[in-house]
């Protein structure tokens, strides 16, 4: 952001003269003299500049339905008072930003929400607000959250000029910061379980048929369970997989192993108590069916 | 040591005391200069006394002196603190190099002056830290001569 000459709490002031004067001394007929000049008085224009950043580079995970302060600091790099207008967007995700307000040390009795499309307080030259975006996260997913703020006075191309518009009624000019600035970051909002992880949600069902047709389980009828691994979250679930035990009094059946409708081998998805599937990596959001038989002995 | 340039001023205007009503005139102006891009692809420098002008902004200030007497004089010292808010640059074209002062008292070459930094530690003068620039003219300036001096400064 720092791009050529900034102005700020070092920079002449807006709005004021700074006046020169220089002396002239000499000797004449063996005497000290002097004179002093007239004053020749520069007015200071108000340049408009601005600096805008995160307060930290961490990334944003939000847990969904749940709001979040989301800090960052806004300088006023100009050389005149001025007010900041913020704005934000949030997009790829169901979430929204409710407004902006001073955050820990520079809240005091200006804690009011500033809405999308307000203004800050006016910033003396160099004064720096510590502020936060208030995020409202709606549905888990992955987005971005923006931040954008300009000075109130005007922004645009280095040299813009506001006539009039300045401290003192004096030109705004626009330097070489453009006034205005725009932030952005990741914004990923996580399901209440597990904030920023995948989570794996194992359900099992089973089915009973005996050989007279009915569900009785009795001797040689055989058991259908179906298990239904469902990821959500954040990211993927890698390396997972899905062991179930045979139970007492069962015989796992032969080639009855499915992944999601289809018949896998048996070698390499039983071990030594039961069943045992790697599924791989599985995206967020997918689902991942299994189903076995067994015989009652 | 640090002076502020006000007192700085109370000082060089105390120096050359008493002051005696005289025959030399002394006028200062500041110009602006403005880059003007000319037909050829090539950026003219323009002075214009505008008045005004935002941080970064170049200025030249024109120091014009001048005998009104009917007795030549001699032994100038033309001197120039730094208003509040102006950093020395340089000579401007076409104008002797000033003598320069990081503190008001003791005048040299740019490399030959020392500022003390935070540490307390002396380190070597840069353009912004002079306080005063000054112009000792050593040849007589006869009835009705003049002359001009002038340095580039940039508005902080």
């Amino acid at each position: 952001m720092l791009t050529g000459q900034q102005a700020d709490a070092a920079s002449a002031p807006a709005g004021t003269i700074i006046p020169n004067t220089a002396v002239i001394a000499y000797q004449q007929d063996g005497k000290e003299a002097q004179a002093t000049s007239n004053t020749a008085g520069i007015a200071v224009e108000e340049e408009l500049g601005i600096d805008l950043g995160w307060a930290s580079s961490s990334a944003l995970d939000v847990p969904e339905a749940t709001s979040v302060r989301v800090p960052f600091i806004l300088t006023n790099r100009g050389n005149g008072r001025e007010a900041f207008v913020l704005d934000g967007t949030i997009a790829g995700i169901d979430a929204a930003i409710s407004g902006f307000q001073l955050s820990g040390d520079d809240a005091g009795a200006a804690r009011a929400v500033i809405s999308k499309g307000g203004q800050t307080v006016e910033l003396a030259p160099g004064q720096i607000l510590h502020l936060d975006a208030l995020v409202q996260a709606g549905a888990a997913g992955r987005g971005s959250l923006s931040v954008t703020a300009h000075a109130l006075t005007g922004y645009g191309q280095p040299g813009t000029a506001f006539p009039q518009k300045g401290d003192g009624g004096s030109t705004a000019v626009v330097g070489a910061t453009t006034a205005a600035a725009a932030l952005s970051k990741p914004l990923v909002a996580t399901g209440g379980a597990g904030a920023g992880e995948p989570v794996v949600a194992l359900t099992k069902a089973q089915k009973v048929e005996a050989a007279d047709g009915s569900a009785n389980p009795t001797h040689g009828a055989q058991i259908t369970y179906t298990l239904t691994a469902r990821i959500t979250g954040v990211g993927s679930a890698l390396g997972a997989v899905v062991t179930d035990p045979i139970p007492e009094g069962t015989d796992y059946v032969p080639g009855s192993l499915t992944l999601d409708g289809s018949a896998i081998a048996d070698g390499g998805n039983l071990d030594a108590s039961g069943i045992a599937v790697p599924l791989g990596d599985v995206a967020s959001g997918q689902t991942r069916t299994i189903t076995f038989k067994v015989a009652i002995r | 040591m640090f002076l502020p340039k006000t007192l700085i001023v109370a000082l060089v205007a105390t120096v050359a005391a008493p002051a005696i009503a005289g025959p030399v005139d002394l006028v200062t102006k500041v110009l602006t200069e403005k880059r003007v891009a000319a037909k050829d692809g090539t950026t003219r420098v323009d002075l214009k006394a505008t008045g005004h002008a935002v941080p970064g902004d170049k200025l030249v200030y024109q120091l014009t002196y001048r005998n009104t007497g009917t007795q030549p004089v001699k032994d100038f010292v033309l001197s120039n603190p730094l208003p509040q808010g102006v950093n020395y640059v340089a000579p401007a074209d076409g104008s002797p190099a000033p003598e320069l002062s990081v503190d008001g008292s003791t005048f040299g070459s740019l490399a030959a002056l020392r500022v003390k930094g935070p540490d307390g530690a002396l380190r070597s003068a840069s353009s912004d830290d002079v306080k005063v620039v000054r112009w000792r003219l050593a040849q007589p300036l006869a009835p009705g001569a003049a002359g001009q001096v002038a340095f580039r400064a940039v508005l902080r």
